[in-house]
């Protein structure tokens, strides 16, 4: 068939479709041409007006059946046999009310729960590969490589010489973060402090994102002539503007100055992770001051097509060569440049392993719901026997009988998947909500359902309708329809398939137990194990901590060691006056707790591949905080000063690692590449005790601390050693000291005892396995249903045997034995079978983690296994108890005469 | 006088018979019965019932079109038209049927 052909064939469908009542009265105004003709022409062979119209209507025929044959040849009959047997299974859904309702539960859940990790899960696949944006390959984001994890960002003035001779670019964007506090003119005290970023005015062109009202920059929109420029996101104008329509071209101030507002961007646009405005500029007032005193900048780069990526770090580390050889002042330790895509980030970090896992899970959610629908509705479609074997008595085909079972499936699976959806949304606006309280990770802010998500949960709603009804619906269409009819007694037993119920009964509680018992692992066993480990020894509650971000003070803008020091010293003073004070350090270690890891090269060991170890940086009374002694040689002091030669002081990790347990004093090593400056040698003069926490994930608890004098830390910790130094007057003397000696310092999250700290890691990973968890107990409550009702099912099927029993003398607890016995043993065997694959799936984790010692010593597998299997036993065996309760004690109150009387 | 035959009796036949009708000139569907009848000097009757659906699914393939007009008794009908697709069918079709008929023939021509 031509193009044309195909076309004309769809606008008629179309026209019969949408306007059949057009379609109708043309085919009567046919039907009554032609009846006129035919008088007509009877008429003229001679007979009566009267006897020619009867002649014709005789001829004609009926009239009704021949316009059914022309409605058939509009080619709708498929549609119009989907629509009745849609109609058909909303019917039935409403005449099998119970297990409609179970059957929609369990979907729904499913569903949700699907769409949930799928939301989760695309959304980490969307910003990890793409950054939200649909960056490729080509999009690399440039650091400094300083043998840490992420890197160092590039400061505004090296930023200009890349982007002025990098060839292998075709764009360079340069953003720093920073706040600000908006206002319209005239009302300060109203404003709201938003996150937002400097930009180069190509940004907005380089993520191709455009404007929902107004317009972005252009180039010369960081020439600061006059006033400023600023777009903003959807949220600054829902909140502070009400979505007003005259906003853009109005005056905002930003931080006391005056703003225009030229554009507002579309809503969920937060480039790079979630700011809310973008001003232009080129930080030209930077340009000829010192090099370490300009803003850094994070930066990401287009490569050109044909360039490769390393063609450019070729290009990028030769400029960084030059650069540092001009400007060795500041930028001898930057000499090598990190660039890197969205996914080589999400890749390096085993990202890939877990987004697949994750979609995994969703799919594996789904086949659950899946199979708890089937047993629904093969028992379903087992008591629709008689009603199926009729219909193919009076010739209905295999396939019709099918469809009829599959379209109960779907309509289930249709209306479970409405609901589904409806409690996915909520779902996501609760976890979205949960997450902000204590992630800053904004990846899962915000989450909401999304086109893709909602065809997905379509695509869901379909498989689970086939999958859940394919099964019944073959069975069903393989009815003997004469043995049925005939017997009514085997009503359901062609088409229930026993052994397949059971089977997907003892893998769903094998499942239900897995997830369970990983439940329960991770939000008991797994902190409860991690607090025992920490084993510290110093008493906790007598460390109080305190980060305080001195960078942003005026007087250290300068970066100078002497003023460091000089803040150290006046701060010992004011503290260790408070009545109770014992001791007072600094310590790079953010809370006290987490320090840096960083790459090291030992002196004689030539090693492609550099062993990392922590590193702290500290005063020299850290150890007297800890009330702890150096093992062996000494512990960094006042003489360790920036003009001095370079000494560090290991812990009895290190030296255990690094040399074997023999006294490594003495002997030298680097850190790389961060080192300044990068050739001298760090000398170790001293073994400490044991005194940084094995936090949980960490993979490397060797630590070295080094003096802050010679490595200067611009955010450090204040540790304050009292009794009881969680008590109020020690918070508000730091706060107190803080204000007065470094005003414009901010102190980060707070002021907490090390034992406070701790509290709040812990918290904060559990409630993220809280989530985790009603994940688990939902899985358990589809399994649940659909054990209920199997067993209302064969339950059901048996009455008259349990009304014969009852007449002949049974008691209700023989009854409650017979339904009983078997479920148990279904029940017994799938937490049978649960516990042999945890078995496995334990040993595979040991054997993929095995390398990392934290894995085997987070908890003791044999004996808090057993224990805690025991907990998911009692607790699927009691939930079991209420799934197979409710079925025995209708059975128990079957009456004898009901059962012999319809018999 | 022959005997009339229903031309449902002809089966795969009609949608040709109509086609052929159709192939000089556009006719509405009492034209079209009309016509058939009197090339097959009215020994072909084209049934009502076979016919319209016979229109509606040739049109639906897209072999024919149709549009409403004016008939020659002034009142209004709707018109069928053969479309090039239709012209092409038409002529594989009717190539089949004269090798069938022509076969048949033989068949039938020898005695027993």
């Amino acid at each position: 068939m031509s193009m044309d052909s195909w076309i004309r064939m769809l606008k008629l469908r179309f026209k019969a479709l949408f306007s059949p009542g057009r379609k109708e009265s043309e085919l009567e105004r046919e039907v009554r041409f032609h009846l006129e003709n035919e008088i007509e022409e009877n008429i003229r062979l001679g007979m009566s007006p009267e006897e020619a119209r009867n002649e014709a209507i005789k001829e004609f025929g009926g009239m009704d059946k021949y316009k059914e044959a022309c409605r058939d040849s509009w080619g709708l009959l498929v549609v119009k046999n989907f629509l009745r047997n849609a109609r058909f299974g909303m019917r039935l859904s409403l005449r099998y009310r119970s297990s409609s309702v179970l059957a929609i539960i369990v979907l729904a859940l499913g569903i949700a729960l699907s769409v949930m990790l799928y939301t989760g899960f695309s959304r980490v696949i969307t910003i990890a590969v793409s950054g939200g944006l649909g960056f490729d390959e080509r999009h690399l984001a440039l650091s400094w490589e300083t043998g840490k994890r992420r890197g160092e960002r590039i400061n505004s003035q090296d930023f200009k010489v890349f982007r002025e001779e990098l060839d292998s670019f075709d764009e360079l964007v340069g953003i720093q973060v920073s706040g600000a506090w908006f206002y319209l003119p005239g009302k300060r005290a109203e404003g709201r402090q938003y996150s937002g970023a400097m930009v180069t005015p190509n940004l907005f062109e380089f993520t191709s994102r455009k404007p929902q009202l107004g317009r972005v920059f252009s180039k010369n929109d960081a020439n600061f002539e006059g006033k400023r420029e600023v777009v903003v996101s959807d949220v600054i104008w829902e909140e502070f503007f009400d979505r007003e329509e005259g906003v853009v071209d109005s005056t905002i101030m930003v931080n006391d100055l005056e703003h225009q507002i030229v554009g507002i961007m579309p809503a969920g646009f937060a480039f790079p992770q979630s700011q809310q405005f973008w001003l232009a500029t080129d930080w030209r007032e930077f340009d000829g001051e010192k090099r370490d005193r300009s803003p850094r900048l994070s930066v990401i780069g287009l490569l050109k097509s044909g360039s490769s990526k390393d063609q450019a770090s070729v290009e990028l580390n030769a400029i960084a060569a030059n650069l540092a050889m001009a400007f060795p002042d500041t930028n001898e330790k930057y000499l090598r440049v990190r660039a890197f895509s969205y996914w080589d980030a999400v890749e390096s970090m085993g990202g890939v392993i877990v987004i697949l896992m994750g979609l995994g899970l969703s799919v594996l959610v789904l086949m659950l719901a899946c199979s708890n629908a089937f047993n629904i509705l093969i028992a379903r479609t087992a008591g629709r026997s008689h009603e199926l074997a009729t219909r193919c008595s009076l010739g209905a085909k295999r396939s019709h009988i099918m469809w009829q079972v599959m379209v109960d499936g779907l309509a289930l699976a249709g209306m479970g998947a409405i609901f589904g959806l409806g409690l996915a949304g909520a779902g996501l606006r609760l976890i979205s909500e949960y997450l902000k309280t204590f992630s800053s990770l904004s990846i899962f802010h915000d989450l909401r359902l999304e086109p893709n998500v909602i065809l997905f949960s379509a695509g869901a709603a379909v498989f689970s309708g086939i999958g859940a009804s394919m099964i019944p619906a073959w069975r069903a269409s393989k009815i003997d329809a004469f043995g049925v009819l005939k017997d009514d007694s085997k009503s359901s037993s062609s088409v229930y398939i026993g052994w397949l119920s059971k089977a997907i009964v003892v893998s769903q509680v094998a499942f239900s137990a897995v997830v369970l018992f990983f439940g329960l692992v991770f939000l008991v066993l797994v902190p409860k194990q991690w607090a025992k480990n920490l084993d510290l020894p110093y008493d906790e509650k007598s460390v109080l901590t305190a980060t305080v971000s001195l960078g942003k003070d005026n007087q250290f803008k300068g970066r100078k060691p002497e003023d460091l020091v000089q803040f150290y010293t006046r701060l010992e003073e004011r503290l260790l006056s408070v009545p109770g004070v014992r001791s007072l350090a600094l310590t790079s270690a953010e809370w006290g707790l987490m320090s840096d890891g960083n790459k090291i090269r030992i002196e004689g060991r030539e090693e492609d591949d550099l062993p990392a170890a922590h590193i702290n940086r500290v005063s020299p009374d850290f150890l007297e905080v800890y009330d702890a002694q150096p093992l062996s040689g000494r512990m960094i002091n006042i003489l360790d000063t920036h003009d001095n030669n370079l000494v560090c002081v290991v812990d009895a990790n290190f030296a255990e690692v690094f040399f074997d347990g023999a006294n490594p004093i003495g002997e030298r090593l680097k850190l790389l590449p961060y080192q300044k400056p990068a050739s001298e040698w760090i000398t170790i003069v001293g073994v400490i005790p044991d005194l940084m926490p094995p936090l949980p994930g960490a993979e490397v608890r060797s630590h070295l601390m080094v003096p802050y004098t010679q490595f200067p830390a611009w955010s450090p910790t204040i540790l304050l050693s009292a009794d009881n130094a969680g008590d109020r007057q020690y918070r508000q003397a730091i706060r107190h000291a803080v204000n007065t000696l470094a005003p414009g310092a901010e102190i980060n999250r707070g002021i907490y005892t090390v034992e406070e700290r701790l509290e709040i890691l812990f918290r904060m990973i559990g409630n993220a396995l809280r989530v985790g968890g009603v994940a688990g107990g939902a899985v358990l409550a589809m399994s649940l249903i659909g054990l209920y009702s199997i067993i209302a099912f064969t339950t059901s099927q048996r009455h008259k045997e349990f009304g014969i029993r009852i007449a002949i003398g049974s008691s209700p607890m023989g009854i409650v034995k017979t339904v009983t016995k078997p479920w148990f043993l279904t029940v017994g065997s799938g937490l049978v079978i649960g516990y042999l694959s945890l078995l496995g799936l334990l040993a595979l984790l040991i054997t993929v983690n095995g390398s990392d010692p934290s894995a085997g010593e987070v908890f003791d597998v044999s004996k808090d296994m057993g224990i805690t299997y025991l907990w998911v036993v009692g607790l699927v065996c009691l939930c079991s108890l209420i799934g197979i309760g409710i079925p025995t004690w209708g059975a128990t109150r079957v009456d004898p005469m009901d059962v012999i009387r319809a018999e | 006088m022959a005997k009339t035959f229903n031309a449902d009796l002809m089966q795969g036949t009609l949608d040709m018979l109509i086609l052929r009708v159709l192939h000089s000139d556009s006719l509405h569907g009492w034209g079209i019965a009309q016509r058939i009848h009197v090339l097959s000097s009215d020994i072909l009757k084209v049934e009502e019932g076979s016919l319209y659906p016979s229109l509606y699914r040739m049109e639906r393939k897209g072999l024919i079109k149709a549009s409403w007009g004016i008939s020659e008794l002034n009142r209004r009908a709707k018109f069928y038209k053969v479309t090039k697709t239709g012209m092409k069918y038409y002529e594989s079709e009717r190539e089949k049927w004269i090798q069938l008929a022509s076969a048949t023939a033989s068949v039938l021509g020898h005695s027993f």
